[in-house]
């Protein structure tokens, strides 16, 4: 009787051993599922951001820096897709200022691709002398501009840091 | 059981050795066993050798991409600023995210994890026992 007892001891055991480590193993699994997806979905979102604004860049490209209607490589858009590293950032640009017009800049960005970015009464433009103003910047000044993209290809700049 | 005549015509009858068989079995098995050892360490010592070339080179490649893509420059702008930093802190998020080397961080990771793994295996020896692959 009491070999018994133990022998259904042991038994119960190890059925719950086995529930334990299965139900470790599928929680480890879930995680790391979940981890993937999050990461697969950030990816997505910002590869999206990038696209949306390297978009509206070349669609206005001529009003912002001039040159013909259609662009100088003609109708862009039934070229095969650029490589994922010849897009565009619209939230963050570092480069010389090539171009100073009334409240737009032109930076010379990543890659030698000009963005122009719009200077409003919000803007902070910082140097580590202290706050600055648009009638301070001069050409050739590296700055770093964190801001975001609108509908005409430029960056509304939030934050300017001359260095 | 075998029959065989001596030159007297006196019949004898051989029977081989207990035990013969599975002998015969067994050294198959190890033969066997040795040659796909062998298999494994040319594999894995080939991999082994491609990864640790690839993985300093892929190295420098992220170091280099790391640099041109202005991520010190989002660094140096969010720590000289910290309180405008906490008050952007989305779009200096996607600014850092968007400037990301993502090719070259996936080829080093990749080449990393599979020197890390090659060497895990040849240290614990879990491709080549001394006495089955390597001794003839």
């Amino acid at each position: 009787m009491t070999e018994n007892n133990h022998s259904e001891h042991k038994k119960i055991d190890f059925n719950l051993k086995i529930d334990h480590d299965l139900l470790k193993k599928i929680i480890k699994i879930v995680v790391v599922f979940s981890a993937m997806v999050l990461v697969f979905g950030a990816g997505v979102f910002v590869g999206q951001m990038k696209a949306k604004f390297s978009y509206r860049w070349a669609e206005n490209y001529h009003q912002n820096f001039g040159g013909p209607r259609g662009g100088f490589m003609g109708d862009w858009r039934r070229r095969p897709l650029p490589p994922p590293e010849d897009f565009v950032g619209g939230h963050g640009i570092f480069g010389p200022i090539i171009k100073i017009d009334g409240s737009t800049l032109t930076i010379n960005g990543k890659n030698g691709v000009e963005t122009a970015v719009f200077v409003s009464i919000q803007t902070e433009i910082r140097s580590p002398l202290g706050v600055l103003k648009i009638s301070d910047l001069k050409l050739d000044d590296q700055i770093t501009v964190i801001g975001s993209p609108n509908s005409q290809g430029q960056v509304e700049a939030k934050l300017i840091r001359v260095f | 059981m075998t029959s065989y005549m001596n030159g007297n015509h006196q019949k004898f009858q051989l029977e081989p050795p207990a035990g013969l068989f599975d002998r015969i079995i067994r050294a198959i098995e190890r033969e066997q066993g040795r040659r796909q050892a062998r298999k494994l360490l040319f594999g894995f010592s080939a991999l082994l050798v491609v990864s640790l070339v690839s993985t300093p080179f892929s190295l420098l490649f992220l170091i280099g991409q790391i640099k041109s893509s202005g991520i010190f420059y989002y660094f140096s702008a969010a720590i000289g600023n910290l309180g405008l930093f906490l008050a952007l802190w989305q779009d200096f998020s996607l600014a850092i995210l968007e400037a990301l080397p993502i090719i070259a961080m996936a080829v080093f990771a990749a080449s990393f994890a599979v020197s890390l793994f090659t060497v895990r295996l040849f240290l614990h020896k879990k491709i080549c026992r001394w006495d089955i692959c390597c001794v003839p």
